[in-house]
């Protein structure tokens, strides 16, 4: 066992994937960002140059590339880089990956993993601060996977690089990238789609939170225990396929809800969880479901601004008191 | 060369290709000193780019920038401590602190927008030419843009409209070898990422007209653009200007390589001994000195004129600084104003 | 009161508008008709022909095209034909016009209005029948208006002319031949329209969905139940209040939206009546949406995964059991 950032983890399932399997190729391999962590990701250039193609600024058209030599055997993984640049290939991502399978009656598959960096990372302002994760949930035939620590960061990259066959969108966020976690390099540490995780039992309040949020939220819930509230922190890990038994489990336990996710908050990742927990939960809820995301407001250059509208533990911290009385 | 400009509008070309300079040494300063946030693009050798074209262009023709629009924005007259206090975020800058040095913009100049995603700047740029022909009016849109913006599609598509309509429109690329891939290609000049041999030839092939010119030659890049702006303004149709400049290497983070301008230099010709190595760059490179040499050796300022040109310059530069560290944080309410208009 | 057909008086408000303010111009190929309604927009082009610039199949361009035109003084309406079109432009629409604003501190304006006849039209299969506007409410910064009767569009149309902001008009093919009454109560823009008063239970709809829930209603009045039919009219901004205030009233809930159903429509209405209506609800809310797979081809499948008129009245019959 031992002690990784995100960026390690990432980094180290990356580095498994392109070692296991030789079809396993990357268009672009600028994982990190522009963050100090990047240098985690150096020694896959290091080790599998010639399985990296560098690609022009070309998204919609590379994107392309990676879906059709996809469906004809090899298994790419496009980092994008930035989430907002996705939209450049949404044709590709929205209206060709998915239809692949279910166009084909499950003959043609299409194992390519789009991997991008989202939401509010500090002065990206209004362009470079999106978070597509919840477009991408409204597009049946995208399986969408949200890791939110070290661990479920190598291992959902070595269950859909290697294992899956349908295409992915891989959600990673640059604020993801400095948090620590334990990682067993000796257990292959694959990761199962559609199996959440507690990431810490609790119960007073159930608070579901991905990606990003996650550290969040463990963060609120300690500062929770110490006003005496016990917290759940639920990671769902992947949205597409969803473990919403896990979920549920944990509202019936609690019967208090707080859904958070980085995306604006009109038809969000939050939106849906909280309707889904509305609905199934209906009889195990005893107060208002609360969502914590991002205002409807485009993302304002100036840090003090910009800190204002990101979602934060605090603003978990304040919805949990609202619900908890 | 020099331009065919009045002596007072060559003064001022020259004044904001000074203070272009001066902005973006700012910059890196403050950069250092932890006053900027996040990532910026300096526009370190092209100022003589910015300062043709706007030489050439009318108050009421439309500008449009990218990510590396600082110097577009001063050369078009903005206040430079408003764009400084954009850049760190504050209320008094252009933007309110909302836009930052990505979308830097001075709207009542008509520089309305910055668009930060490749080639997102091109069909709006044709967007506002179309405007220009229904209304009947005589300007041009100028779209500034780098190398990068043709390998995206969206410029393919914004060339072969501007094209096919006759649209008003300036397409001033700027080829400053800053090509994200550094792979040797088959272009004649940087722009590795295409398949081009020439930059200009897409636009050609789709029957635009084109020119090419040298970025550090203020009269060069002025005469195009006039000449462009003359074709748009009859009706002719747009016109595509690859601006070639010398890949400055403080560019990529930003660094000061070739240290604070002296202006002297332009003089001398001679590199400061700390900068040995970049002989080229002070001895024909750099376009601000290129500039100053050039209208100097002419006679047209005298070098007293124009080192206290400079010394105006640098003092309005020191100003605007300081204005826009005193300048205060947007309250922080106002993240959720200006949405929409109504 | 006289009875007009949609897909009449969408090009009649549109060529009212058109006449008073000559700043308004029609971009794009689609022309509001799509293929198999061209004959309703022949008097646009007639009277406008000037105004309407035919554009190559390049909406990435001409989308961009339509947001420089709108900052430079025009207010475009850009028929950008397909809701799945609407990707191509997708940096344009998302990620350019709805900041415009914002990022020059209130200064520049974008009056464009893009417009989709999208969603399930039948037979446009997995590519061609894209349901954006969940998706689109994303995009802080953009409103969205999705008129669904005849005399909603002048005032929604008009409204949005007014209030200058960047829009997506939501149109949907199969609202073209039905008729209804060519005008309704005025109602401030942004609030959504208690179209059928009712106090056993509240159905919420907007687009082709409302339509199928008006009918849905008659149906269930037949037998009884006495519906309460919300009509969203604008999804962003989008009306809590008339919805929590029907909820209040009737204790039951059915959503129908014809989006894909995880993060739409109906998903935000759920989620905010969960969140600020909690204890109205004596069940949980019945949301219908198109099936989570892409569209098939086949009419048979495509009618069988869609939110029908006996859909809704199922689920408000579960509600009332």
């Amino acid at each position: 066992m031992k002690q990784m950032t995100f960026a390690e983890g990432l980094s180290l399932g990356l580095q498994e994937s392109l070692e296991q399997d030789e079809r396993v190729v990357l268009i672009g391999a600028g994982f990190g960002g522009l963050t100090p962590y990047r240098s985690a990701y150096a020694p896959i250039r290091g080790r599998f140059s010639e399985r990296i193609t560098d690609p022009p600024i070309a998204e919609l058209g590379y994107c392309g590339i990676a879906i059709g030599a996809a469906m004809t055997g090899l298994r790419p993984i496009v980092a994008m880089g930035t989430g907002a640049f996705s939209f450049e290939a949404f044709p590709q991502i929205a209206n060709e990956a998915p239809q692949a399978y279910y166009g084909t009656r499950g003959q043609v598959t299409c194992p390519v993993v789009f991997h991008m960096m989202t939401g509010i990372r500090g002065a990206g302002a209004l362009q470079h601060s999106s978070s597509p994760q919840s477009m991408y949930w409204n597009t049946p035939g995208l399986q969408l996977v949200v890791p939110g620590s070290p661990a479920d960061a190598r291992g959902l990259m070595k269950t859909v690089a290697l294992r899956s066959e349908n295409p992915t969108i891989f959600i990673d966020h640059q604020r993801l990238q400095g948090v620590t976690g334990m990682v067993d390099e000796a257990d292959a540490g694959e990761i199962p789609l559609g199996v959440a995780e507690v990431k810490r039992e609790g119960t007073d309040v159930t608070i579901v939170a991905v990606s990003v949020m996650v550290a969040r939220a463990l963060e609120a819930a300690e500062k929770l225990a110490t006003e005496g509230i016990s917290a759940e922190v639920v990671d769902p890990r992947t949205l597409v396929p969803l473990d919403k038994a896990t979920i549920l489990k944990s509202v019936a336990k609690t019967g208090r809800v707080v859904v958070a996710d980085e995306s604006q908050l009109s038809c969000g990742v939050a939106s849906e969880l909280a309707a889904i927990i509305a609905e199934e939960g209906f009889e195990s809820l005893r107060a208002p479901v609360k969502r914590v995301a991002i205002p409807n407001v485009p993302i304002p250059f100036h840090e003090s601004e910009e800190k204002y509208i990101t979602p934060s533990a605090g603003w978990i911290i304040n919805a949990v008191k609202q619900i908890c009385n | 060369m020099i331009p065919i400009l009045s002596r007072d509008d060559l003064k001022l070309a020259l004044r904001r290709m000074l203070l272009i300079r001066r902005f973006e040494e700012a910059c890196i300063i403050e950069w250092h000193k932890g006053n900027v946030p996040g990532h910026y693009h300096v526009s370190v050798g092209q100022e003589a780019t910015a300062a043709g074209v706007s030489a050439a262009m009318d108050t009421d023709d439309i500008l449009f920038s990218t990510h590396r629009n600082h110097g577009h924005v001063i050369s078009r007259g903005a206040d430079p401590g408003k764009s400084f206090a954009e850049i760190l975020g504050k209320a008094t800058g252009y933007g309110r602190g909302k836009a930052g040095t990505l979308h830097g913009a001075a709207p009542e100049l008509n520089v309305p927008l910055s668009s930060a995603i490749v080639a997102g700047v091109l069909p709006i740029a044709i967007g506002a030419g179309y405007a220009m022909q229904v209304k009947g009016k005589s300007n041009v849109s100028v779209v500034m843009f780098g190398d990068g913006a043709m390998e995206e599609g969206a410029a393919y598509e914004a060339i072969n409209l501007a094209s096919l309509w006759k649209l008003p429109v300036l397409f001033v690329c700027e080829n400053n070898g800053w090509g994200v891939a550094r792979v040797p290609g088959q272009a004649s000049y940087h722009a590795p990422n295409l398949a081009l041999t020439e930059l200009i030839d897409l636009a050609k092939s789709l029957g635009m007209a084109t020119t090419t010119v040298d970025g550090v030659d203020l009269g060069d890049v002025h005469r195009a653009a006039k000449q462009a702006r003359e074709q748009g303004v009859a009706g002719e149709g747009a016109t595509f200007i690859e601006v070639r400049t010398k890949v400055w290497p403080g560019g990529q983070w930003p660094e000061l390589v070739t240290g604070i301008t002296d202006i002297t230099r332009a003089w001398t010709g001679e590199a400061p001994a700390e900068f040995a190595h970049m002989v080229d760059w002070f001895k024909h490179d750099d376009p601000v000195l290129q500039v100053a040499r050039e209208l100097n050796a002419t006679e047209i300022f005298s070098r007293d004129e124009i080192e206290a040109l400079d010394a105006e310059v640098q003092s309005q530069m020191d100003q605007a600084v300081q204005f826009a560290l005193e300048s205060p944080m947007p309250e922080l309410e106002t993240a959720f104003e200006d949405v929409w208009p109504a | 009161m006289a009875k007009v057909k949609f897909g009449e008086a969408k090009i009649k408000a549109v060529a009212d508008l058109m006449r008073e303010d000559d700043d308004i111009v029609v971009v794009g190929g689609a022309s509001f008709g799509g293929l198999h309604h061209q004959a309703y927009s022949r008097p646009l082009f007639d009277e406008f022909d000037a105004r309407i610039l035919r554009t190559p199949i390049a909406e990435l361009g001409f989308c961009g095209l339509a947001v420089g035109a709108a900052i430079a003084g025009l207010k475009p309406i850009v028929t950008i034909g397909t809701g799945s079109f609407a990707f191509e432009a997708w940096p344009q629409i998302v990620n350019e016009a709805p900041n415009i604003r914002y990022m020059s501190g209130g200064q520049v304006k974008c009056p464009v209005m893009f417009h989709t006849l999208g969603g399930i039209r039948l037979g446009g299969a997995a590519q061609h029948s894209a349901r954006p506007q969940a998706m689109l409410m994303q995009a802080a910064g953009l409103q969205v208006i999705a008129p669904a009767l005849s005399g909603d569009l002048m005032p929604l149309l008009k409204g949005v002319m007014e209030n200058e902001r960047p829009t997506f008009w939501i149109d949907h093919s199969l609202l073209t031949e039905e008729e209804w009454d060519d005008t309704l109560p005025e109602l401030p823009f942004g609030k959504a329209r208690i179209v059928r008063q009712g106090s056993d239970v509240t159905i919420v709809g907007y687009s082709i969905d409302l339509v199928r829930c008006l009918h849905a209603a008659d149906i269930l009045a037949a037998e009884g139940i006495n519906a309460e039919v919300i009509d969203l009219r604008t999804l962003a901004p989008l009306d809590h209040e008339t919805v929590l205030n029907s909820v209040a009233k009737t204790g039951l809930l059915v959503v129908s939206d014809e989006c894909s159903p995880v993060c739409s429509v109906a998903s935000e209405v759920s989620a905010f009546v969960a969140e600020e209506g909690f204890g109205l609800l004596r069940k949980p809310t019945q949301r219908l949406n198109f099936a989570n797979v892409p569209v098939p081809m086949s009419a048979v499948l495509e009618e069988h995964l869609m939110p029908t008129i006996d859909k809704v009245v199922t689920a408000a019959k579960v509600l009332m059991a």
